[in-house]
């Protein structure tokens, strides 16, 4: 059963590279724009991680850890915080809310794969028959 | 409360986040863009009780393109149209404006920072609010100029 990692973030171009640091390892990486998404993601996929970024248009990624946090179905979703929001109190307020990590743009791909080993096992993609 | 080293801050968040993302190493140059110069502009506002602004990063096109490219390079269902390269622009820009925003915090000026916005053409001029200091960072980027425009009053 391939992990199921979501990834929220306004920018495409995160979503994308987020899915290209795990396009080797056996899971399966879902999306979403906004934390309002993003939250619905999360209760609809039950996913093994979620990468999650502040600033968002519609819903910032603080208001959705908040929610997801008082959500007993979900609020055992590891979170890594993946932002370029970093500053001692704004990282200090932010882990209060239960975050596992903490990872601050600019990042490069083993980065990604390094804080996401700390919460799952990868494992390589299968070979396909 | 300590001064906010603008330049130094510079100096050290663009280079940064073209290295670490893109293995880009820029040199600071007196150079600025060529007015009329065909860009793809990312704007972030940045405001807090004592410290209001915009940066301004006008990437010229082709180097927005290659950035684009090599960024991406690699990522499924990557196609390089003007939303992609509009996007990964926003996003440089997001997190140079982080790295500001954290260096301004550092010495006391707590902030927020907007989603980035785009423009793309040329000949194209800003205009800053009253009382805004204007301040211009050029990088050579191999043979293109990046060009970071800020436009920031500090209250203190």
């Amino acid at each position: 059963m391939p992990y199921k990692i979501l990834s929220v973030d306004d920018s495409l171009t995160i979503r994308m590279l987020v899915k290209r640091s795990f396009k080797n390892f056996d899971c399966a990486v879902f999306e979403a724009c906004n934390g309002e998404e993003g939250l619905a993601a999360a209760i609809r996929e039950k996913p093994d991680l979620i990468f999650l970024d502040i600033t968002m248009p519609v819903m910032d990624g603080v208001t959705m850890l908040t929610k997801l946090k008082e959500n007993p179905d979900i609020k055992g979703i590891p979170v890594i915080m993946l932002t370029a929001e970093s500053g001692r109190e704004n990282v200090a307020y932010i882990a209060k809310l239960g975050v596992r990590d903490y990872l601050v743009k600019p990042f490069k791909d083993e980065q990604l794969i390094e804080k996401a080993s700390r919460v799952l096992k990868l494992e390589p993609k299968p070979a396909s028959a | 409360m300590a001064v906010f080293q603008l330049r130094e801050s510079v100096l050290r968040v663009v280079p940064n986040v073209l290295e670490t993302m893109l293995e880009i190493h820029p040199s600071p140059t007196g150079q600025g863009l060529p007015s009329g110069a065909d860009r793809i502009s990312a704007i972030i506002g940045i405001g807090g009780d004592e410290v209001h602004g915009m940066i301004y990063v006008h990437f010229p096109r082709h180097l927005g393109e290659e950035v684009a490219g090599k960024l991406l390079d690699g990522c499924v269902g990557a196609e390089l149209g003007d939303g992609e390269v509009n996007d990964v622009v926003g996003e440089m820009c997001n997190m140079m404006a982080g790295g500001l925003k954290a260096d301004l915090a550092e010495v006391g000026f707590e902030a927020g920072i907007s989603p980035p916005s785009i423009i793309r053409g040329k000949g194209f001029t800003i205009d800053p609010e009253p009382g805004m200091e204007v301040s211009h960072f050029g990088f050579l980027c191999g043979k293109h100029v990046l060009d970071l425009e800020i436009h920031l009053r500090i209250e203190s």
